[in-house]
């Protein structure tokens, strides 16, 4: 077949084409494909355009661009009626996705990652200490002797006489600092068992994060800092925050830290105790008597730890009333936590 | 511990209101709240009943006049036994409120009632109930009663004292921490008292086995006294602070306890057998009947007081029956004393008896104290017992102890707290504590008080030095600094990956409770965690497999009409081992779950079976990095239907495990339900030395050929897919399976497997001619090693 022949056959072709094409852009663009795509049939032409003899090249190049500027028009004059026509794309967009679930992230991984990113840019990195430990770890070490009126703070499930299910993450700093020697700046968070009775309230385990920095000349006054960045950043720079003497064996001296959340409601009464103030996490100074355990010594270093349940801080952020919630997998409840 | 605002004036008054007190000492580190509590109405008068006679149309009643010294009497029908005529008596008169309800005129039987008398009880000044209130004849008839008793109102704190602050389990030890807010120093009375010529030496004698066990025993005796109802004044400071009445000499050891902190005890003489009182640890065995009356068997942690006949107190916790002080009572023995505080803890543990006065004893009792506390109990005493007899001398035993010295340096303690306090500052809130001390160039020699055990080193007084000066004045230092060399690499970064990708691909995260019943731990056949104290049966062992925590989850959603759920969890289980420090062997786990087997929407029906499963786990790993994950079908345990492993790099990582119906009825599920766990502590070990490699993209054009082939059912497709790699090793670019077909015309055994085989270069365009080499290649390889024949 000629050249001529072939751009004739390609233009009749396409008019038939044409004129079956709907007004609709999924056709224009198949036409389109077939006679001006990549491998449309335009492109056919020109090989054997080359193949022409010199002096008729530009007849014929001629030729094959009136032919491209015909398909080009023909298919854009559609092009733009299919585009004032109304229904462009005839689809209800108001049908659901098909999506069963977008999936969710649990409200206490939230919440740990949030403190985790907060002290991750001021240097706290991450370690991981076990859900069963001993006696040693969690109470002894800490400066907790048997027979001490702390361990009524702290009801605890043993597996024997040894060997327990961790009521703090407070363990976690020791394991650390009998392997590791000074500077020390890390966070723990983990899961924390208490015998205690499941209610609206109470959960026989919930999950802690621990915080501790160990270094020469370490002060109660960036503790304070930390502490106080910390709230800023978590609950707002306006936050209020203020810090009150509490007692913990492994700390000395030692703090609790409240921010203001106000009395607006019946509920902020119930929950700060009609003071408007709330504690958030308890802190101190490590308690030389710690450092001796991890053979630290306490004139050359000064550490400060801190320790905050995730559960609560949860349940205050999100609004949620009871505590069994958390654990129940309702996927009603789940769903609607996100990043 | 409550406390009573009154009560606490007698050390120390302050002018703050009660919320600013709650405020001053939260800020000291005692937290507390605080409620009122109302005096009496003053439509409550003194009145005297002048007629009392029967109610005429019921037995029990009386109908009475009462004088209240107004123009006419008042008609009051009363059904107390004790009512007579010629008493004194409380009157509620009309619109007066006892609690919560008002009195009002109200016809009983037929007659009118103008008021009611009222018992103590109902007055709140006692607990007695058992008939009216007769008060004293010396009271002015028609006064408000308020006045006449000198009832205040009052305010009582609340506290919530921390376990080293023994010294502050009274209103002594609450006067002193109020005397640091006011600066002001507490009145603390002395006693003195009329003693008779009485020695105690020819009554009683005491020996102390072990100072270690009792470091100070001291005893009197009181003899000649009647053992009563209490005072009224009594009556009302322990209502106050919510404690019941029992005697006047109970009562009286129990003030004693709430204003000093000094738990007495009080024992009948003459119940005593002998004159030998011996402090001792108990002999293995030996026994001893309680207060309340259980008999208890105890061991040598326990330290008695004991007579020629055995044990008559367990030292610090309880008293012994026989020789409590009862109605009969004439003479008793006053004991005050220090007890050891890790035998008194042990002790009340291991009976349940954490009273108030153990509590104390474990706390630390102020060792200086003790006589002070007994002298005040028998001005007291003598007071309301006017004729009783108290011995010129008093037995007190004890090892000789001084007042601990601690050294404090001012710049030590100033670079601890980050303060720049100056001596002086340092000196004034030692002198608010009580603390004496000498200085030589910022160097203290510090003095502790003796109710101070909490204070044994140099860190403790920084402590004491922070408080007083206030958590809230020392400024926040926010220039943080740290050494590089503390910063570690987070070992479960691939945890928080797992999520991201998890829950952006409809995966709903659940975290279960830990603890699981023993039918919950079959599910795995590792050997379960069991805790020797559980909550209960339910949750007697620690989760040795992620899965039933799911399973539950599903369970209630089901329940809930939910059809189709995809869950996960990532946890811990751990796994008893005994050559574990901790007998545990735990490990990170990843847990999926999937309810239902197809999704359902408006478009249609569509079935999820277990390559949708597979492309979600090879989607994750895909995502963590890795390139190959294969599968290996395994042998079925009795809780599934069928078990397949995931193996990444030759290891067995994961398993993916449908449950069966056994299963799924005891977790309540009806639907089908996979789970897949997957070991995370495996997975880390590849993703640490995970590298991604580069291969450059090929730009020359690449040519497919699709083949068809019939194949026995037994051959894999990985089967196929090896032989065809291995065929063709140079310039064949990827393999893709495009159809499995299986049709009635075909031999039996035989499936039709359709794939599409891309070849490329990287060096130049391929020719027609060579792809086709290598398809006559494949396909005879095909042949001879499958026994597979092109359809």
């Amino acid at each position: 077949m000629s050249l001529s022949e072939k751009i004739q056959e390609i233009k009749s072709t396409f008019d038939s084409d044409y004129k079956s094409v709907k007004n609709n852009q999924l056709d224009n663009q198949l036409v389109y494909n077939k006679y001006l795509g990549r491998k449309g049939l335009m492109n056919t032409l020109y090989p054997l355009l080359a193949k022409v003899e010199v002096n008729k090249k530009s007849e014929f190049g001629k030729k094959i661009n009136d032919l491209k500027n015909h398909i080009a028009s023909k298919l854009d004059d559609k092009q733009s009626t299919t585009k004032s026509s109304k229904n462009k794309l005839k689809v209800d967009l108001s049908l659901p996705e098909s999506y069963n679930s977008f999936g969710s992230i649990h409200p206490i991984t939230l919440i740990i990652d949030e403190i985790k990113s907060i002290f991750n840019r001021i240097g706290f990195s991450s370690v991981y200490g076990p859900e069963i430990d001993t006696d040693y770890y969690n109470f002894e070490a800490l400066n907790i002797p048997k027979h001490h009126p702390a361990r009524d703070m702290q009801d605890t499930f043993y597996i024997n006489d040894q060997v327990l299910l961790r009521t703090h993450t407070s363990g976690s700093q020791v394991h650390f600092m009998k392997n590791n020697e000074p500077p020390v700046r890390i966070l723990s968070p983990g899961r924390v068992y208490r015998n205690e009775d499941i209610s609206v309230r109470s959960y026989c385990l919930f999950h802690q994060i621990e915080g501790l920095y160990v270094d020469k000349n370490v002060t109660f006054s960036e503790l304070k800092g930390t502490l106080e960045y910390f709230a800023k950043e978590f609950f707002g720079s306006n936050v209020k925050t203020r810090f009150r003497p509490s007692y913990f064996p492994f700390t000395e001296p030692s703090a609790e830290m409240d921010v203001y959340w106000g009395l607006n409601s019946e509920s902020d009464y119930r929950i700060t105790k009609g003071t408007g103030w709330l504690e958030i996490l308890g802190c101190g100074m490590v308690d030389p008597e710690v450092f001796k355990s991890v053979e630290y010594d306490s004139d050359k270093y000064s550490g400060f730890a801190f320790g905050l349940g995730i559960e609560r801080i949860a349940m205050l952020k999100y609004g949620i009333d009871d505590i069994r919630l958390l654990y129940e997998g309702d996927f009603k409840f789940l769903e609607q936590f996100k990043k | 511990m409550k406390i009573s605002r009154n009560w606490l004036n007698s050390y120390i008054e302050s002018d703050r209101t009660n919320s600013e007190l709650v405020d001053c000492f939260t800020q000291l580190g005692l937290e507390c709240n605080y409620h009122l509590i109302n005096s009496l109405d003053s439509n409550i008068v003194v009145g005297k009943v002048v007629e009392c006679v029967k109610h005429p149309d019921a037995d029990r009643l009386k109908v009475c006049q009462v004088d209240i010294s107004s123009e006419s009497n008042l008609t009051i029908i009363c059904g107390a036994p004790n009512v007579k005529e010629n008493i004194l008596v409380p009157i509620a008169k009309i619109g007066s409120h006892i609690s919560d309800f008002e009195i009002k005129k109200t016809k009983i039987r037929g007659i009118y009632s103008y008021g009611m008398i009222c018992s103590e009880k109902e007055l709140g000044l006692g607990e007695n109930h058992d008939g009216i209130m007769i008060l004293d004849n010396n009271l002015e008839v028609g006064q408000k009663l308020a006045s006449e008793l000198e009832i205040k109102e009052d305010s009582i704190f609340d506290f919530d004292i921390t376990p080293n602050r023994g010294d502050c389990f009274s209103h002594l030890g609450i006067a002193r921490e109020l005397s640091i807010i006011e600066n002001l120093k507490i009145k603390k009375e002395k006693f003195d008292f009329k003693k008779n010529e009485l020695d105690i030496l020819d009554y009683v004698d005491v020996t102390i086995d072990d100072y270690d066990l009792c470091p100070r025993y001291a005893c009197r005796l009181i003899k000649n006294v009647e053992v009563k109802e209490s005072p009224l004044w009594l009556k009302k400071s322990l209502a106050a602070i919510g404690q019941k009445s029992v005697n006047n000499i109970v009562d009286l050891a129990n003030y004693i306890m709430f204003d000093l902190g000094q738990p007495l005890h009080t024992f009948d003489y003459d119940k005593l057998n002998g004159n030998k009182i011996e402090v001792r640890r108990a002999y293995e065995n030996e026994k001893i009947i309680c207060l309340n009356n259980d008999e208890n068997k105890l061991t040598s942690d326990d330290i008695v007081i004991a007579d020629n006949s055995g044990p008559v107190a367990i030292a610090g916790v309880i008293g012994g029956l026989e020789s409590q002080v009862t109605s009969k009572t004439t003479n008793i023995l006053l004991e005050s004393a220090v007890f050891n505080e890790i035998n008194i803890r042990k002790t009340s543990k291991k009976y349940d008896y954490a009273k108030e006065a153990s509590k104390r004893f474990e706390r630390g009792i102020d060792y200086e104290n003790v006589i002070y506390v007994m002298d005040k109990f028998t001005y007291l005493l003598l007071s309301d017992c006017k004729k009783a007899e108290i011995s010129s001398n008093y037995i007190d035993k004890c090892k000789n102890k001084s007042n601990k010295l601690i050294e404090f340096d001012v710049s030590k303690c100033n670079s601890f707290l980050g303060t720049s306090l100056g001596s002086n500052e340092i000196k004034s809130i030692f002198n608010s504590l009580d603390i004496k001390f000498s200085d030589k160039k910022n160097h203290f020699k510090c003095s502790i008080p003796s109710y101070r055990n909490d204070l044994e080193r140099e860190v403790d007084l920084f402590e004491e030095v922070a408080r007083v000066f206030g958590y809230d004045s020392i400024e926040s230092n926010m220039n943080f600094k740290f050494s590089i060399n503390s910063l570690i690499r987070d070992e479960n970064l691939i945890e928080d990956k797992l999520r991201t990708i998890l829950s952006n691909n409809g995966f709903n995260e659940h975290y279960s409770n830990s603890l699981y019943n023993k039918k919950e731990t079959t599910l795995s056949n590792e050997n379960a965690i069991r805790l020797m104290n559980p909550l209960s049966r339910d949750m007697e062992y620690l989760r040795n497999s992620l899965s039933p925590g799911i399973l539950k989850a599903l369970s209630f959603n089901e329940k809930r009409e939910s059809e189709f759920l995809k869950y996960y969890e990532i946890g811990s289980i751990n796994v008893y081992d005994k050559k574990k420090y901790n007998l545990s062997n735990e490990r990170r786990i990843l847990s999926l779950g999937y309810l239902g087997d197809k999704i359902k929407s408006w478009s249609g029906t569509k079935p999820f079976n277990l390559f949708n499963i597979k492309g979600d786990i090879s989607m994750i790993f895909h995502n963590l990095g890795f390139n190959k994950i294969s599968y290996k079908v395994d042998t079925i345990d009795n809780n599934c239907n069928f078990k397949i492993s995931i193996i990444l790099n030759g290891q067995n990582i994961g398993e993916i495990k449908e449950i069966n119906d056994t299963v799924k009825n005891y977790y309540d599920i009806s639907s089908s339900v996979i789970v897949c766990n997957i070991d995370l502590d495996e997975v880390n070990v590849f993703y640490d030395k995970l590298k991604i490699s580069y291969n450059k993209t090929i730009s020359y054009p690449s040519i497919n050929r699709d083949i068809a082939i019939l194949v026995p059912h037994s051959i894999t497709h990985d089967d196929i897919i090896n032989v065809i790699r291995k065929s063709s090793t140079k310039i064949l670019r990827d393999v893709k399976l495009f159809d499995i077909y299986d049709d009635k015309n075909f031999d039996k055994n035989t499936k039709s497997m359709g794939y599409s085989l891309k070849f490329q270069s990287p060096e130049r365009t391929l020719k027609s001619s060579e792809v086709d080499k290598e398809i006559k290649l494949v396909l005879d390889n095909l042949l001879t090693k499958l026994n597979a024949k092109q359809r």
